[in-house]
């Protein structure tokens, strides 16, 4: 009961929010920006492979959110409509890729493969981790970025969907156009392999 | 990875097994295979998830949220400016629209008043003209009933036979007056 009462509330709370943005109120836009930007910032990484593209893809989903945010009419899932947008970027961004084949779908940044760049790997979790446990940490981030890139596009798409915008399955499968069965199997694949990949390397 | 971190992964595992879990047996009882498969499917996928949870660590690269912020502001007055220029042209634009109008039915207004007063106006000349006068008379309401008076004349006309006709009394007044003049006068007026 209590839990059911916090959670109304919250819903409560966030539709304010959500409201009050949408008359572009400074407020309630940081407070977006503070929710989304990083899950934003980790979807597009982990599809890209590349923290240049996913912060300028997280700045265009921005720019998009506040021009449609009046616009917007909110039925209760507002992450599903900012992934949304942040989705329908991606697929811009491939299908440009596609026309000039210059660069790969998924190319992991030098500084992360190198781990010679200020930010590679870093966190503020590792602030107090000691050299090898940051070490092992750095190698295992390179492995999932390694086990990542070797991922079909379409199974990499859902697997992320599902964990940075906490997308339900019905959503993603109408994101992606596919059958909510090939949403479950993409999502299904994806996680075994990069679970197969990840222990075996 | 800190206690804290594991018990909140080991908690979110939990709460998403339970969830599948329910949904499993409803989908079960309503004994679809289908929607049976899929519960399963999905039981494995929170499974993987919560792996995933543990492994994939947030790297949000210093200073990402300050540039977002400062390119929303940018992006949000933006916005407001053309929001407010949509809406100053939407005023414009019916402002327009209204002053149009107004001057539309100040000109059908006008026409009107024309209309009604040159009609008074043939009435009134109509009321001085003989030939006009004869043909138009005015009923109650002031509008005119081009045959009344013409109808008027017949029923005299017809009305003034008839009398001559049944009686004569008119004509036997006529003739002692005339008499009465010829008596009256002076053999010189004759001459």
């Amino acid at each position: 009961m209590m839990e059911l009462v916090a959670e109304s509330e919250r819903e409560k709370n966030s539709t304010e929010m959500i409201r009050r943005a949408q008359r572009l109120e400074p407020d309630s836009l940081d407070a977006i920006v503070e929710e989304y930007a990083p899950r934003l910032y980790g979807y597009f990484h982990r599809v890209t492979g590349s923290r240049n593209d996913a912060e300028d893809l997280v700045q265009e989903v921005f720019v998009r959110v506040v021009r449609m945010l009046p616009h917007y009419r909110h039925d209760g899932r507002f992450d599903a409509w900012i992934f949304r947008i942040a989705a329908n970027l991606h697929r811009d961004r491939l299908r440009r890729l596609k026309r000039s084949p210059v660069q790969g779908y998924f190319e992991p940044d030098q500084a992360t493969e190198t781990e010679s760049g200020p930010r590679a790997g870093r966190t503020a979790e590792d602030g107090g981790l000691a050299p090898s446990a940051r070490m092992e940490r750095e190698e295992e981030t390179r492995r999932l970025e390694a086990a990542l890139a070797r991922l079909p596009i379409a199974e990499r798409e859902a697997v992320m969907l599902r964990h940075y915008g906490e997308l339900s399955f019905e959503e993603i499968a109408e994101l992606m156009q596919t059958p909510l069965g090939t949403a479950l199997a993409r999502a299904h694949r994806g996680l075994q392999k990069l679970r197969e990949w990840m222990t075996t390397s | 990875m800190d206690d804290d971190v594991m018990m909140d992964s080991q908690d979110d595992f939990h709460d998403e097994l339970h969830d599948t879990e329910l949904w499993l047996q409803r989908i079960l009882r309503e004994k679809d295979a289908a929607e049976s498969d899929r519960a399963k499917l999905l039981a494995r996928i929170a499974i993987s998830q919560t792996w995933l949870r543990k492994t994939i660590r947030e790297e949000v690269p210093p200073g990402l949220l300050a540039r977002v912020r400062a390119n929303v502001v940018v992006e949000a007055a933006e916005t407001i400016r053309l929001a407010g220029r949509t809406e100053t042209k939407f005023i414009r634009t019916n402002g327009r629209a209204v002053y149009r109008w107004a001057l539309g039915v100040l000109g059908a207004a006008a026409a009107m008043i024309f209309v009604v007063r040159t009609l008074q106006i043939l009435r009134y000349r109509a009321d001085s003209n003989a030939l006009l006068d004869s043909m138009v008379s005015h009923d109650d309401d002031g509008w005119g009933d081009a045959f009344a008076l013409i109808e008027e004349d017949f029923d005299d006309l017809y009305n003034g036979v008839e009398s001559f006709r049944t009686g004569d009394d008119l004509f036997d007044e006529a003739l002692e007056d005339l008499n009465e003049l010829l008596s009256a006068a002076e053999e010189e007026d004759w001459s």
